[in-house]
């Protein structure tokens, strides 16, 4: 019965999950969280400490620990390091086998996945270049409306006349803003604007990686119920938020740590 | 063992010089050369291509230059050349206003892209004390009336770089001239051979330093710097790593940062083939130095010339090109590196992916800026796109 | 006030009949095969040559543009960066390959694969690019007139002499394609036609020297050009702008000018934002602001200097006009030279740049061009950034507060030179 961790180690959080394969099944049995900070390999022990816990398990039980995310090649005690996008795809794939499309929405990116049926990468497309295309966006534009970021999901929801967001630049788009509240339309609409001129732009990229089914909405933004609303209203598509969608990369990452421990080959990570 | 170390560090001392040459925006090496004989002067050229042949001959020194990486901040340029434009577009311009082309007596440009001949002549406005001229390269290689009209082109840049010199050039002169540029690319073409039979053996950062310091070199010096690192090479003991084969298209013309092709092979790639600073393999086989050598140059533009994105041949596709590229170096995959707002890589991207999927090539498409400072989102672009090719 | 603005004369009619005629003509030859049809582009066309094969004209940057104006242009825009064409790639390139993958035309009618596209290469890079991979989308035959660019100060004999031989290499291939023989007369005629039309159109563009000027030889001036591309080689061209010139000399006569009272004399450069066309025309109708030249109208050519066709050396003189005499196969220096007369000649009170992102042509180095205007010249020079065929380049309120603080300068400098000459 083979006992792995996979971890998360995001640009805010460090997230941490045990997985424990059972008769070929794998099963989350431990989660842990911690504030990321500047020592990464602190935060990534924290977080596994936290998850170890959470399952009852010691730490020598652990047969392989992945790491994922912007500070994966910060953990000295991983095995293997693997990107975010990959563990993303894994992740989502394991908590929603049926869907082949991945769309991550995170702070300063936003970014859709094409996966195989298995689950491998097959296209991704990042839209890194405009901020209005990003969770940071929607931050900023609460921030204006003086909105607290947890309230906006809802507010979007409730509006009747949304007003879009035509331009594609930060910049511009602010000022957009700023024109749309001098003419007086209602904070609701400018939000469910926004998180529709988003999902526009969302989905042009998932054109790229040939979208097919249902799509997987991963990220922190995934939890605005505005946006999920918006992308299946713009883009007609099913939307499948996973529970615990911070969890997703961390637990793919603990998936590829089992595959790799099957293959008994160990690939030793360049000590760079 | 001790051999390959010493081999290694002799190596080192090489890659080392060249990086020096490519990072020193005071052109040292350039101004020694002048120095070391009073009245030579020094004839950079914009990329991708220029008849370094022509300035050789005139007895002047012929200097790729590729923009001003990340070691100049632009005080002046962004005002002149607005949103939108390449960085060595705008790099090359702040040379000039900060006084870092003052070694060199002209400069020459060519019909690769809008930007770049804007450039040309804002150049000519700004420093009018420059020798600075733009070479019509020609777009339509199927007329009888091409090569010809390229070697009148020729001709004309010869009057001017002979009243430059001040050295009237001969025939002899000229065949001389292409016969050394022969063996340098023959040198080079050795070296990218190599890196696709053996990519162990040569990292493409280092084939990078190797062939790009032949841009600021004397083609005599740079022809020995290869001929050496190409015997050293060839006695590396090192194993082969566990990289997936790719070729790179999109560098032709603004470099990629070192670290970003460095960063490349760290995450787990062999570049068997490239298009980084692609003047200087320009041709696929030797020029001939017999006949008239400035036909003989120009019909080489129009029937020698390797597949770019700033040529076109409509004869044969560049997308047909570049899958046998693909093909020939034995790669698995293909990668962009485009710089950021260059026009003809961003366009020719289209059909180059049209074609790949037809022939079931995986690519993935990066951009850059030479003056790039984080890696870390193209970095795990490429570890992905490693990581979706290996792993089950 | 906007109604009061544009021009309108009974050739406002005649104009849109004429295009409606050409895309009938386009129609008829989607469906039948007939007329030929050969796809170029509007810069330095050789649209004489097509005469002498009876062939139409098909131009994607004239769809593209009429489809921007009737802001249709996004949706085709994002359909090809679907296919993998960049946020920063030409938008008339996308706008026009976008439309072939979701079968729009501007006017609802049928367009036809070409019988040959023939590529015009004149100065502008993109064109390449964008024949190219029209013709490997369409499988239409390609041809490139590689043109030499001005890099010199006069177009060198060897320049004409390309051109020419490629020149008959096109009428070879046309020859071919038609399975028509190339008609020598009907081309001098067409040549012919080109040198009338041309001498009419230049003394519309010298109209505008007068106060107030008769037209707006910006915003007004792209009506005109429409037939100045599709039909100067033909007697509907001349025709057309004999009663232009009639209109418009009677206007000129009557004092009658673009605004109740010319305020501002202007020369524009660069190309429009053509789905913001209104609202940036009004946004200098406001300020009774006149252009009375324009860079962007002397895309298919360059007349107002002196140059015309010329039938007793037809092939040169196609030659010479792809080479020297339209704008985008012109140096940038040149174009400085060109503007800078216009603002003597035309006597003009300041020069606006209008840089669109799409095309590094017009735009690459527009920030030196109003460095040599403002500081070497000391020509008020007002420099604004959009897009000709993208909507979301265009920020409407940044781009008025701009164009109005530069008029409220211009106000208050004229204010105070006249208290001086007081």
């Amino acid at each position: 019965m083979p006992l792995v961790a996979g971890i998360d180690c995001g640009t805010s959080f460090t997230k941490a999950v045990v997985l424990l394969q059972e008769n070929g099944t794998p099963r989350v049995i431990g989660k842990g969280r911690a504030r990321s900070g500047v020592n990464v390999d602190e935060a990534a022990n924290q977080a596994l400490q936290q998850a170890l816990n959470d399952a009852v398990i010691n730490r020598s039980s652990l047969e392989y620990v992945s790491c994922t995310g912007f500070g994966r090649y910060g953990v000295s005690f991983r095995d293997i390091q693997v990107t975010e996008i990959t563990t993303a795809a894994r992740g989502a794939h394991f908590a929603n086998p049926a869907s082949t499309t991945i769309l991550d929405i995170g702070g300063q990116c936003t970014r859709a996945i094409g996966i195989t049926e298995t689950g491998k990468v097959k296209h991704f497309k990042s839209n890194d270049k405009c901020a209005a295309g990003s969770g940071m966006f929607i931050q900023r534009a609460a921030k204006y409306l003086e909105v607290p970021l947890e309230q906006v999901g809802d507010l979007s929801l409730r509006a009747s006349h949304p007003q879009p967001i035509s331009s594609v630049c930060a910049v511009l788009a602010e000022s957009e803003i700023i024109n749309h509240v001098s003419a007086g339309v209602t904070v609701e609409d400018i939000l469910r604007g926004i998180h529709e001129s988003l999902a526009d732009r969302a989905g042009s990229l998932l054109k790229r990686v040939e979208m097919k089914g249902d799509l997987t909405l991963i990220g922190g933004v995934a939890k605005q119920a505005g946006i999920v609303k918006a992308i299946e209203d713009r883009l007609k598509v099913r939307v499948h938020v996973p529970k615990d969608c911070d969890f997703v990369c961390a637990l793919g990452a603990a998936l590829l740590g089992l595959k790799r421990l099957a293959s008994k080959s160990t690939v030793a990570a360049e000590a760079s | 063992m001790i051999m390959n170390t010493v081999l290694d560090s002799k190596m080192e001392r090489t890659f080392d010089k060249c990086r020096e040459l490519l990072e020193d925006l005071q052109f040292t090496a350039v101004r020694e050369w002048k120095r070391a004989q009073p009245g030579r002067k020094a004839v950079a050229y914009f990329p991708v291509y220029a008849p370094v042949e022509l300035i050789h001959a005139a007895g002047m020194l012929p200097v790729g230059l590729s923009g001003a990486g990340d070691r100049l901040d632009l005080q002046y340029a962004d005002a002149r050349f607005g949103s939108f434009i390449c960085s060595i577009v705008k790099t090359t311009l702040e040379m000039g206003m900060t006084e870092h082309l003052q070694p060199f007596d002209g400069f020459l440009f060519s019909s690769i892209c809008d930007s770049a001949r804007n450039l040309c002549f804002v150049m000519k406005r700004n420093f009018p004390q420059m020798y600075i001229d733009f070479i019509h390269l020609p777009h339509n290689p199927s007329s009888p009336a091409t090569p010809p009209f390229l070697a009148a082109e020729y001709r004309r840049i010869l009057t001017c770089l002979e009243q430059l010199s001040g050295h009237k050039v001969s025939d002899d002169d000229l065949r001389n001239s292409i016969s050394l540029y022969n063996r340098n690319r023959a040198l080079i073409r050795e070296l990218y051979a190599l890196r696709a039979t053996e990519p162990q053996l040569v990292r493409a950062w280092e084939s990078y330093l190797l062939v790009r310091a032949g841009n600021l070199l004397p083609v005599e010096e740079h022809t020995k710097m290869l001929e050496d690192a190409l015997q050293e090479l060839r006695t590396r003991a090192l194993k082969k790593r566990d990289s997936i084969r790719v070729v790179v298209e999109g560098s032709f013309c603004e470099q990629p940062p070192l670290v970003l092709i460095r960063m490349v092979e760290e995450a787990g790639c062999y570049i068997v083939g490239d298009d980084f600073t692609l003047g200087q393999t320009w041709f696929e086989t030797d020029v001939p130095a017999t006949g008239d050598p400035i036909l003989e140059l120009a019909d080489s533009y129009v029937n020698r010339s390797v597949y770019s994105s700033v040529r076109h041949d409509f004869r044969k596709p560049r997308w047909t090109a570049l899958v046998e590229k693909v093909k020939a170096t034995r790669a698995d995959a293909v990668l962009f590196l485009i710089a950021k707002f260059c026009e003809p890589a961003y366009f020719d991207y289209v059909p180059y992916k049209q074609e790949l999927e037809r022939a079931g090539i995986p690519h993935l498409q990066l951009e850059f800026e030479e003056k790039l400072f984080t890696f870390d989102r193209v970095r795990t672009e490429v570890e992905t796109f490693v990581e979706s090719l290996v792993f089950d | 006030m906007s109604e009061k603005t544009e021009y309108r004369g009974s050739i406002h009619q005649s104009q849109k009949d004429l295009m409606l005629n050409w895309y009938e003509q386009l129609d008829r030859a989607a469906t039948t095969g007939d007329p030929p049809t050969v796809s170029m582009m509007i810069s330095g066309n050789c649209v004489e040559l097509l005469e002498g094969f009876g062939a139409v004209p098909l131009y994607p940057e004239v769809n593209a543009l009429q489809l921007a104006i009737r802001h249709q242009s996004l949706d085709p825009i994002l359909a090809a960066e679907d296919l993998g064409y960049a946020a920063d790639n030409c938008a008339y390139v996308k706008a026009d390959i976008g439309c072939m993958l979701k079968g729009i035309t501007p006017t609802g009618g049928k367009l036809p694969t070409p019988t040959l596209i023939l590529c015009n290469f004149v100065g502008c890079n993109t064109y390449l690019k964008w024949f190219e991979h029209t013709a490997k989308l369409t499988g239409a035959p390609l041809y490139v007139i590689d043109v030499p660019f001005m890099r010199t100060d006069e177009p060198r004999k060897e320049d004409v002499e390309y051109v020419v031989r490629q020149l008959k290499e096109t009428v070879e291939k046309l020859e071919q394609l038609t399975r028509r023989k190339f008609d020598y007369d009907r081309f001098r005629q067409a040549v012919d036609c080109s040198r009338r039309s041309e001498d009419l159109w230049s003394q519309i563009k010298h109209l505008a020297r007068s106060t107030p000027s008769p037209f707006d030889a910006y915003f007004d001036a792209i009506t005109l050009m429409g037939p100045l591309y599709v039909y100067r080689a033909k007697p509907e061209g001349v025709e057309f702008f004999e009663t232009a010139l009639a209109e418009l000399q009677a206007k000129r006569d009557a004092g009658h000018g673009v605004y109740e009272r010319e305020h501002y004399r202007l020369v524009m450069e660069g190309p429009p934002p053509y789905p913001y066309f209104r609202t940036f025309r009004d946004m200098f109708a406001k300020w009774q602001a006149c252009a009375v030249a324009s860079t962007y109208s002397t895309v298919g050519g360059l007349w107002e200097f002196g140059f015309r066709h010329d039938p007793d050396h037809p092939f040169e003189s196609v030659a010479l006009h792809m080479i020297e005499q339209n704008v985008t196969n012109r140096n940038y220096l040149q174009r400085y030279e060109q503007i800078r007369r216009y603002v003597e000649e035309w006597n003009a009170d300041g020069v606006i740049i209008h840089f669109v992102k799409s095309c590094r042509l017009f735009s690459a180095g527009q920030g030196d061009m109003r460095d040599y205007f403002t500081k070497q010249l000391g020509i008020p020079t007002l420099y604004i950034e959009s897009d000709l065929e993208d909507p979301r380049y265009f920020a409407e309120a940044q781009t008025k507060n701009r164009i109005d603080a530069f008029f409220e300068a211009l106000e208050h400098s004229k204010a105070t030179a006249l208290r001086g000459s007081a």
